[in-house]
């Protein structure tokens, strides 16, 4: 019991109930810790080289490239398949069956001989089957707004409408990226013994980089097919304002839910940083002008953030006042007084919105990299460890514990329909995970398991008729129905951050907060919600590019850089 | 077919759960069948005729229940008619976490021991017997397996995959055009 009462009495992190609400994981913004940033900052450390080991694109636009990183230990390729896609067979959606360019993370340099093994079975993604040397699959599809526009300029020796760049801000969106395990591809453990992988979504982010790389090579090739004569290539500075697009589905929101130990080993490593950094007694001449010269560029990114989702456009007008209120605040701050940091962070929750705060947060974490970057190696989970059930605590125990982490969830009356009004479940049409209307909809039997409140509040109801001295054991050899919430209640009451507080079934729920929560460690920005529960980001946009690595790197690439505004 | 453990594991665990057992006990079939396949010993059949005979015999529901309790099998436990008793072995050795001892686990034509993260088979012949079985249990000192096999795939008998995909077909809703538009980007301009 002494444990449990430590993590909730523990005042140092901020408690899961402040930050585990859905409000709150929905305004999470990228910070030093994201994986993007992780990964780049590995390959400049390492010395990273990288090459393109093979490029068969004709003018149609059909063929495969590979791209090799190399490591110190070892090398990843990228094996891409372009295709001429038919506009109409043109979809982000999971139900999708073809699109413009496909790819896998190979391990190694593929032969000739694996190159064409590759080619019968990556464009079918999910229908294909792939070995273990494939370590992702993925697939990405042109943005019409720009693809044709950029090819066009390109070959007429022009640059690309500069504002139409910064519009979209892509030429490609991926519409899935799939590793550890899934589809066949490698398992995590078959990696995780290698330093470059253990991280949480390195070859994942290994991958979109590359793609990136490709997509910027695949459109400077065919404008030079097209105009051999005239064809120019993009100017360096705008070649960088290119990222890659990323359409995120339901999909994610599952996997929030469904890894408890490794979303707390996330969050964890965050407050622990921001806990670092709030600590910071006095902070020095660079680490303030760090911080003040990082606000300017934060409110041009914020200006060049676009959405048109009403929800978002609300969040942005509150994000863009507070940053007004930030720089007014910051010019009669005093830097000199003791913990400056925490005195802006108490400050922030007083006068800013969710998303003020959390972009804060992001900020205040920038000046600090030798306090803040090593916590990077703490964000993976080795999550059989959280697996077994302690069947020898009491139930006594367990209703303090479930009284706890889900008392926002048994003060909610269960019988109205708006507290379950939905249900999360798998269509037969492609496997796609869907949110439906429980009390409209034929749903309700194929239920996943992802609505831990509800279910924490049922084996709350059968746990107090039970003999509160009686074990979970015993408890469970009557309602095995309670064996998934019974772990889950066990596991959180160790990690305090691996419990959303909020009900993921509610007719309000809005499914795009825990898509952005998972997307922000990712360290994606500029979120554009196209609904509740579909969202595209921008992935590496402002990213050094391979080549420019070593010459060219800097670690707050993220920000725009003044002079480019 | 070559599986990742990973998606084998949840293959299993959607199984189990179309085959009508509650999500808990799907993900403790899940783990089972990835546990078995980590040391070669199942390509799906165990799994599949485990799920079609689940009961309170059966390794699937003793082996939880035994793991969930705990037992440090200083004197030797007998547990007389186990229905597909290689399956209680991965619950047995998740029972085991970290503690530094091994696991002597013999039924007729059975003899293994097991660690907290190492198999070593005495005598295999009755392995993959259905049961009832008689399985008795002892600790002994840790056993550090020399050279031990560890697999990274696991290839699925193709029968079985055809019975494990029937289960787990039946989690799936069928698709409507309610379903079709409740999906993300359903509706929504996607090609532009």
């Amino acid at each position: 019991m002494a444990a449990i009462n430590k993590v909730y009495s523990d005042s140092s992190y901020r408690s899961a109930d402040t930050l585990m609400t859905l409000s709150r994981m929905g305004s999470f913004h990228q910070t030093r810790l994201s994986f993007m940033r992780t990964l780049l900052r590995r390959f400049v450390t390492e010395n990273w080289s990288f090459k393109r080991a093979h490029f068969d694109i004709n003018m149609q636009g059909i063929g495969a490239a590979v791209y090799s990183a190399i490591g110190p230990i070892n090398t990843y390729s990228l094996v891409a398949f372009a295709n001429d896609l038919p506009p109409e067979k043109r979809s982000d959606r999971v139900i999708a069956t073809e699109w413009d360019a496909t790819f896998t993370l190979y391990d190694g340099v593929p032969s000739n001989a694996e190159i064409e093994r590759l080619r019968k079975t990556i464009p079918l993604q999910e229908a294909g089957r792939v070995s273990e040397r494939e370590l992702s699959l993925s697939r990405a599809n042109r943005s019409i707004r720009l693809w044709d526009h950029v090819v066009s300029a390109l070959a007429k020796g022009h640059q690309p409408d500069e504002d139409l760049v910064a519009a979209v801000g892509y030429l490609m969106r991926t519409t899935a990226v799939y590793g550890s395990g899934k589809f066949g591809v490698a398992d995590r453990e078959v990696l995780s013994g290698r330093p470059e992988c253990r991280g949480p979504f390195q070859v994942e982010m290994m991958t979109v980089y590359l793609i990136r790389t490709f997509v910027m090579d695949l459109v400077e090739h065919l404008a030079k097919l097209h105009s051999p004569r005239t064809a120019v290539r993009l100017h360096p500075k705008s070649r960088r304002s290119f990222g890659i697009g990323n359409s995120t589905g339901l999909g994610m929101a599952p996997f929030l839910v469904n890894h408890p130990m490794l979303i707390n080993n996330w969050i964890m490593a965050k407050e622990e940083a921001l806990l670092r950094v709030r600590s910071v007694e006095k902070a020095s001449k660079k680490e303030i002008c760090v911080f003040l010269n990082l606000v300017p560029r934060v409110i041009q990114s914020v200006k060049d953030w676009r959405s048109e989702h009403p929800i978002q456009l609300n969040k942005l007008g509150a994000l863009k006042s507070d940053l007004v209120d930030l720089k007014d605040y910051l010019a009669k701050f005093d830097f000199h007084i003791q913990f400056p940091w925490q005195r802006l962070l108490d400050w922030s929750e007083k006068k800013l919105s969710l998303e003020g705060q959390e972009q804060l947060i992001s900020l205040i974490l920038e000046p600090y990299s030798e306090l803040v970057d090593g916590l990077a190696e703490c964000m993976d989970a080795d999550e059989s460890k959280g697996f077994r059930i302690d069947g020898q605590m009491t139930i006594e125990t367990l209703i303090k514990i479930c009284s706890d982490i889900y008392g926002w969830a048994l003060d909610i009356d269960w019988s109205k329909e708006d507290a379950n009004a939905r249900a999360w479940y798998v269509s037969e049409e492609k496997l796609e995970p869907r949110l439906g209307e429980r009390f409209c909809e034929n749903i309700a039997d194929y239920e996943q398991p992802l609505q831990p409140g509800r279910d924490a509040a049922r084996m709350f109801a059968d746990l107090r008729s039970s003999n509160s001295h009686s074990t979970t054991a015993s408890f469970l050899l009557k309602h095995p129905e309670h064996r998934h919430i019974v772990r889950r209640c066990q596991l959180a009451a160790k990690y305090p951050y691996a419990e959303v507080r909020g009900n993921t079934i509610d007719a309000q729920m809005m499914p795009i907060d825990l898509l952005r929560a998972k997307l922000s460690f990712f360290g994606a920005g500029h979120f554009d919600p196209r609904s509740d529960r579909w969202i595209r980001i921008n992935m590496f946009r402002g990213a050094p590019f391979p080549h420019e690595l070593q010459t060219d790197y800097r670690d707050d690439w993220p920000f725009p850089l003044l002079e480019e505004i | 077919m070559s599986y990742s453990l990973g998606e084998y594991e949840d293959l299993c665990k959607k199984a189990a759960r179309g085959s009508g057992m509650h999500w808990g006990q799907a993900e403790e079939v899940g783990k089972a069948a990835r546990g078995l396949s980590t040391y070669g010993l199942d390509d799906g059949r165990l799994i599949v005729t485990a799920i079609k005979c689940f009961n309170e015999e059966n390794a699937l529901w003793l082996g939880p229940a035994l793991c969930d309790a705990g037992a440090d099998f200083k004197y030797t436990v007998n547990l007389p008619g186990v229905v597909s008793p290689a399956l209680m072995l991965p619950f047995l050795q998740m029972m085991l976490g970290d503690k530094d001892i091994s696991l002597k686990i013999d039924w007729i034509g059975f003899e293994g021991i097991l660690s907290s993260s190492e198999f070593f088979c005495l005598r295999s012949e009755g392995f993959t017997e259905v049961g009832p079985a008689n399985i008795r249990i002892k600790s002994i000192e840790k056993f550090v397996a020399v050279n031990a096999n560890r697999c990274s795939r696991v290839n699925v008998d193709e029968k079985a995959l055809i019975q494990l995909n029937e289960f787990a077909y039946k989690t799936y809703a069928p698709s409507t055009h309610e379903s079709r538009m409740a999906g993300a980007g359903a509706g929504l301009n996607d090609n532009d």
